[in-house]
């Protein structure tokens, strides 16, 4: 059975006499860094490599030391750095300063799954996922809301990880909302099955939506506000979540839901099905992640050219520029 | 000067012959092992042109376009002739070409698909240079 664990059910009180250092300080580490000293905590140190993240760092107002000297310090270590950078942070800087007692925080169990990172016996080892972007993660702790996070206790060498866990979800912010016992293995597979499986698809109904209907004579402007730029795709996203997936759909007229579900019914899922399936065989076995680290280890060259792909100025962005000139939907600038 | 005009059915294939053979000069051989792990012979089927033609890797890793398939067939790359030539000219982004299904890329696993890429840009660039030379005859 499922359960799901609140601010109630978490105790501050377990980070009080620990030193916290947050290892990277881009997108997630920011955020977490920011809530948790907004929820009191308070021996908090940044640990970041000379760049503008560090400078960004000081800016608001923490403690910024050197990526070694900042797990030498520590009592509770979290690696919040891409996954295939935490791997030799982790063996450059962290490793040999584990002592008994000390504690791992990972935001995302890619590189405990894969065994690109593995902490000796000695130390707590814990994933708190956020289900939601840094800047999301910052944005809810200020307005009082919340975000889910996956939790786990990878290895608990002190008897306590599990509470300490508890103790870092309340601290960002995640327990109001909720947070939910999941593993490393199964955060990871999950993610990389959404990213690999879930998003091309819904990525490539976009793009093909727009290709279709700009060929059919549609006005592109008003495709794009009917795919997405409008925000109803994202009010209905909402819905889903409030009301449920087969409820929400009382609330579009019988037109439209009869047009959907005929439509939906003539699908060729074959095809989405093995393309999912093929995803998540790879992601099982490793295959993903070795090819990944193939692809890092060449320099990316095969990922530079998909990146300049990409880049590449597609009719679609020039169509998102000229919409937002005109519209006035109080959007906050996303950095 | 690389004008408007774009190959004839008949201009294709030697046209793919000359910038396959321009492209091979480009790449290292251990590029070129690495996408014979992965695929052998690759079929092109033009559709605008109902031409099929088959890009094989040979055994010593030379790289050829032939109008016959030597073996079994690793994948297909489906395209108009039209928009290849767009895309190695820069007058189509390649992201375009893929985004708007007007090249697929068909039976090639997603993952073997990463030692395919590196082959994309020289192709594209012999192609140009190919094409160049038959216009300027």
């Amino acid at each position: 059975m499922v359960k799901f664990y609140h601010d109630e059910d978490a105790d501050l009180g377990l980070l009080e006499d620990r030193t916290i250092a947050v290892l990277g300080y881009g997108h997630q580490g920011r955020a977490q860094a920011l809530n948790m000293r907004d929820s009191g905590v308070r021996n908090l140190v940044v640990g970041n490599i000379e760049d503008e993240y560090r400078d960004q760092a000081l800016e608001d107002g923490f403690e910024v030391l050197a990526l070694a000297e900042a797990a030498q310090r520590s009592d509770v270590i979290f690696l919040l750095l891409p996954d295939e950078t935490a791997p030799v942070v982790y063996e450059r800087d962290v490793a040999e300063r584990l002592l008994e007692g000390k504690a791992l925080v990972f935001a995302s169990g890619y590189n405990l799954t894969y065994g690109h990172i593995q902490p000796p016996d000695f130390v707590d080892v814990i994933m708190v996922a956020p289900r939601m972007l840094g800047q999301g993660v910052r944005e809810l702790y200020l307005e009082g809301a919340g975000f889910v996070s996956f939790v786990s206790v990878e290895q608990d060498a002190s008897g306590q990880a599990w509470w300490l866990a508890l103790a870092v979800a309340k601290a960002i912010g995640s327990t109001r909302a909720g947070v939910m016992e999941l593993s490393a293995a199964q955060e990871t597979h999950l993610d990389l099955f959404m990213e690999q499986a879930f998003g091309p698809l819904l990525g490539a109904a976009i793009t093909t939506a727009y290709h279709v209907g700009v060929e059919a004579g549609f006005p592109p402007e008003a495709l794009l506000l009917e795919l997405y730029m409008s925000g109803e795709m994202a009010y209905v996203f909402r819905t889903m979540a409030e009301l449920g997936l087969m409820k929400q759909a009382r609330l579009h007229s019988l037109t439209s839901q009869f047009g959907g579900m005929i439509r939906s019914l003539a699908l060729n899922r074959e095809e989405i099905d093995r393309s999912m399936r093929d995803a998540l065989d790879d992601i099982f076995s490793g295959a993903f992640a070795r090819e990944w680290e193939e692809e890092r280890k060449a320099g990316y060259p095969s990922f530079a050219f998909m990146q300049g792909m990409s880049d590449e100025e597609h009719p679609l962005t020039a169509v998102e520029d000229r919409l937002r000139g005109h519209l006035r939907m109080g959007w906050d600038e996303i950095v | 000067m690389v004008g408007e005009r774009r190959p004839s059915k008949e201009e294709l294939v030697p046209l793919l012959s000359r910038a396959i053979e321009l492209t091979g000069t480009q790449l290292a051989p251990d590029t070129v092992r690495a996408v014979a792990e992965v695929f052998r012979v690759l079929l092109w089927h033009f559709v605008d042109y109902d031409l099929k033609a088959y890009f094989v890797i040979g055994d010593a890793g030379d790289l050829s376009f032939v109008p016959q398939a030597p073996r079994e067939v690793d994948g297909t790359v489906k395209l108009e002739a039209a928009v290849l030539h767009d895309v190695a000219l820069g007058r189509t982004p390649v992201a375009m070409a893929f985004l708007s299904g007007k090249l697929r890329l068909q039976g090639l696993p997603a993952l073997k698909l990463r030692r395919f890429i590196p082959l994309l840009q020289p192709f594209l660039e012999g192609y140009r240079q190919a094409w160049q030379e038959i216009e300027e005859g």
